[in-house]
């Protein structure tokens, strides 16, 4: 069941997509508020599809390269949606609801194997190290696309355009209000995530920390949002170096993400 | 029976508006609410002497761009010279005057012309959204003082769904297009909602001033006025609500408010970097948003190099009004469309009006036999029990209504068409409705 669940999730992603761009075009409250509902119900959708893994599995849906997108993509609308709902700006959605469907089509299309969890990864540690990692990267790639907006919203401003896009974005305190606030959430999980990761590394590798790239690398992005958070609240950081900060932050954090996963050996493969 | 149905309805405007009639004109036509009552009174009064007074209809729709009557009845000549003389009556303006200045438009035209002013692109302010209220309003009054009727209302209503569509479905009323406008929306995208924002307004003049205004009706919630004479500066800063200073105090207000309206006819900078810094760093970086309406200009255009400084001069707002109004422009002709459609869509539910009263006659006078044959007939049959009378008056009442439904469906189905009048015509002279002379042989000796 939970093979036809993913690619009806990404499908109803696309669907939000598609009604987000149109929000973003029209501003009609009709079209935004079918866009939050589509997106929810996408949202619903996938938590089943999870779900029906999960106890198909019989462990957590967290294995494979696919699934971790699929779960990003996830993650990222709920927070997306949690956010939605206090600030009631839909037009952010236009950028996370295509980064959703382009996450989810992607672990649908990789096709999951049904196969047992590997032994290595039967541990609560490796769970919650799992979620709480997710958790973070969804709330820096959020951090990351408000901070693009507030880029592009704080150029128009500066250089006097308007246009189609000038004229949609939210307004500048919000989108730095955001970016902030969601960088500060994704720091606390971020930390656990290491942490609960080293606790792991232990029992299964023997060591608390191996010198190997991800890991490396994901310390590096771990201090850059440290630093970020530092700068803004001790040094009082704000607008567009505090924005250019998260987005710098956000591209470590792909790298340590993506990159390496696809293109450099790492202990850190399952 | 009267013969109704052959006398047209017609609809006709009657007006000056902004674009035929300087201000010297149009202020004489400036109804208010007073005269527009009696004025309707007047106008419904002063038509067409041959037919039913009571069909006739009017409503008035005086604002600043325009003042305009709307009339409905059946002369056509008497409807115009009725219009001219109201003008020349209540306004004082010659029907001489009013053929140079002002336009008249009947039937389809006057329809076009309500929906075209009703979604606002006949405005001065292309895409203004006062004048949906303003004709709602319009008609209301007329309403209540009984001078309107199944068409004007139908008109209306009409007019109000292509203003609405206009609005919803074009982009014609997006994006501001006035100074002050574009001075609260560029506000609104720095600062999201205003509440508890600030501003100063340093100097004075009207364009500021009304930028002042339009802030703190959109939510700005402390003003700080700032003039050379502090006296100046009190008394603007009571108009609008606010404190006033003298110019020495203007660095100290940089570091309290979010907004600033610049317009001295200063010759230098009142401005600086240095102020501008020291302002910024004060407010730990918040957003500052400088708007500088003087030439020559008040605030140093360096001041944009500033971190969280946003700076857009009199040029730079007239640029915004300038794209937001060709943005205005180019969805005039979607709105044309709207307009096209709604216009369509009225012309034909009055041609179907038009078939009302030949359908009433044609069932009223087979009512009438229907009677006065059941009226014999009881006569001839007084034993009949109530039960056997029923029985035949609903027999009478079937057959009657069964005869007709063919008739009147087909009536309804050609309202539309091109040759409806010809259907009416024929179904008239065919039921034998036309006029009162060749009535039907039943007309005589009615109980």
């Amino acid at each position: 069941m939970s093979s036809v669940l993913y690619p009806v999730s990404a499908g109803v992603y696309l669907v939000a997509s598609v009604l987000y761009l149109l929000f973003l075009a029209k501003k009609g409250p009709r079209v935004g508020s079918w866009a939050s509902r589509s997106l929810a119900a996408g949202f619903l959708v996938q938590t089943l599809a999870v779900l029906a893994r999960w106890i198909y599995l019989r462990h957590a849906p967290i294995g494979s390269f696919a699934e971790s997108l699929s779960l990003f993509a996830w993650v990222m609308v709920g927070i997306y949606l949690v956010v939605e709902f206090r600030y009631r700006q839909k037009t952010v959605g236009a950028f996370v609801a295509p980064f959703a469907f382009a996450n989810a089509a992607a672990g649908a299309l990789l096709a999951p194997p049904l196969t047992p969890l590997q032994p290595i990864l039967q541990s609560a540690w490796i769970a919650a190290h799992i979620t709480l990692s997710f958790l973070a990267y969804g709330f820096f790639a959020m951090a990351f696309a408000v901070s693009v907006a507030y880029l592009i919203a704080d150029w128009g401003l500066r250089k006097h355009k308007t246009g189609f896009v000038y004229n949609r974005l939210p307004p500048l305190e919000t989108l730095e209000g955001l970016g902030r606030g969601l960088a500060a959430h994704g720091l606390p999980f971020m930390t656990v995530a290491l942490i609960t990761g080293s606790i792991w590394a232990e029992k299964v590798w023997g060591s608390p920390w191996l010198w190997d790239t991800k890991l490396n690398l994901s310390l590096v992005t771990w201090l850059v949002y440290a630093g970020h958070f530092f700068v803004r609240n001790t040094l009082g950081w704000r607008g567009r170096r505090s924005a250019w900060f998260l987005v710098l932050a956000f591209v470590c954090l792909l790298v340590s993400y993506v990159i390496v996963r696809v293109f450099i050996p790492t202990v850190h493969r399952f | 029976m009267a013969d109704r149905s052959e006398q047209r309805l017609h609809i006709v405007v009657c007006g000056v508006s902004h674009k035929t009639a300087p201000i010297e004109i149009r202020e004489k036509l400036a109804f208010t609410s007073d005269q527009i009552k009696s004025g309707l009174k007047e106008l419904v009064a002063g038509f067409s002497e041959s037919a039913d007074a009571k069909r006739t209809e009017g409503v008035i729709l005086s604002t600043c761009n325009r003042t305009e009557l709307y009339v409905v009845g059946d002369e056509l000549d008497a409807m115009h010279a009725a219009a001219l003389r109201f003008f020349e009556d209540s306004a004082g303006v010659s029907a001489a005057s009013f053929m140079e200045h002002g336009y008249m438009a009947t039937d389809e035209d006057a329809v076009s012309h309500l929906l075209s002013v009703a979604s606002s692109i006949d405005s001065m302010v292309v895409g203004e959204s006062q004048i949906q209220g303003q004709v709602k309003s319009a008609y209301e009054l007329a309403a209540e003082e009984g001078a309107t009727r199944s068409i004007l209302s139908g008109l209306f209503r009409q007019a109000l769904r292509a203003g609405k569509r206009a609005r919803t479905e074009t982009r014609i009323g997006e994006s501001a297009v006035s100074m002050s406008s574009v001075a609260v929306e560029l506000s609104k995208s720095i600062f999201g909602e205003l509440g508890s924002r600030k501003a100063l307004l340093v100097g004075a003049g009207e364009t500021s001033e009304l930028a002042a205004k339009a802030l703190i009706d959109n939510g700005v919630d402390g003003l700080i006025v700032a003039n050379r004479t502090p006296e100046r500066a009190m008394r603007i800063a009571e108009s609008l609500g606010g404190e006033g200073v003298g110019l020495d105090g203007v660095a100290r207000a940089l570091c309290t408010v979010d907004i600033v309206i610049s317009s001295t006819d200063a010759p230098n900078y009142m401005i600086d970097t240095n102020m501008v810094r020291s302002a910024v760093h004060s407010r730990h970086g918040k957003p500052l948003f400088l708007i500088d309406l003087a030439v020559p200009r008040d605030i140093d255009p360096a001041v944009q190099r500033i971190d969280h400084v946003y700076l857009y001069n009199i040029d730079d707002l007239a640029a915004v009004v300038q794209a937001n109004t060709r943005k205005r422009q180019s969805e005039v002709v979607k709105v044309q469309n709207i307009v096209r459609e709604e216009v369509a869509t009225f012309m034909a539910w009055m041609e179907t009006l038009r078939v009302v009263p030949t359908i009433v006659d044609l069932q009223e006078r087979a009512e009438l036999i229907r009677q006065h044959e059941l009226g014999k007939a009881f006569r001839k049959m007084s034993d009949l029990s109530k039960r056997e009378q029923n029985i035949i008056i609903a027999l009478t009442s079937r057959i009657v209504n069964k005869l007709l439904h063919d008739p009147i469906v087909c009536l309804k189905k050609h309202a539309e068409d091109a040759g409806s009048h010809l259907y009416l015509e024929v179904s008239r002279e065919l039921f034998g409705l036309v006029g009162q002379d060749s009535s039907a042989p039943a007309e005589e000796g009615q109980p």
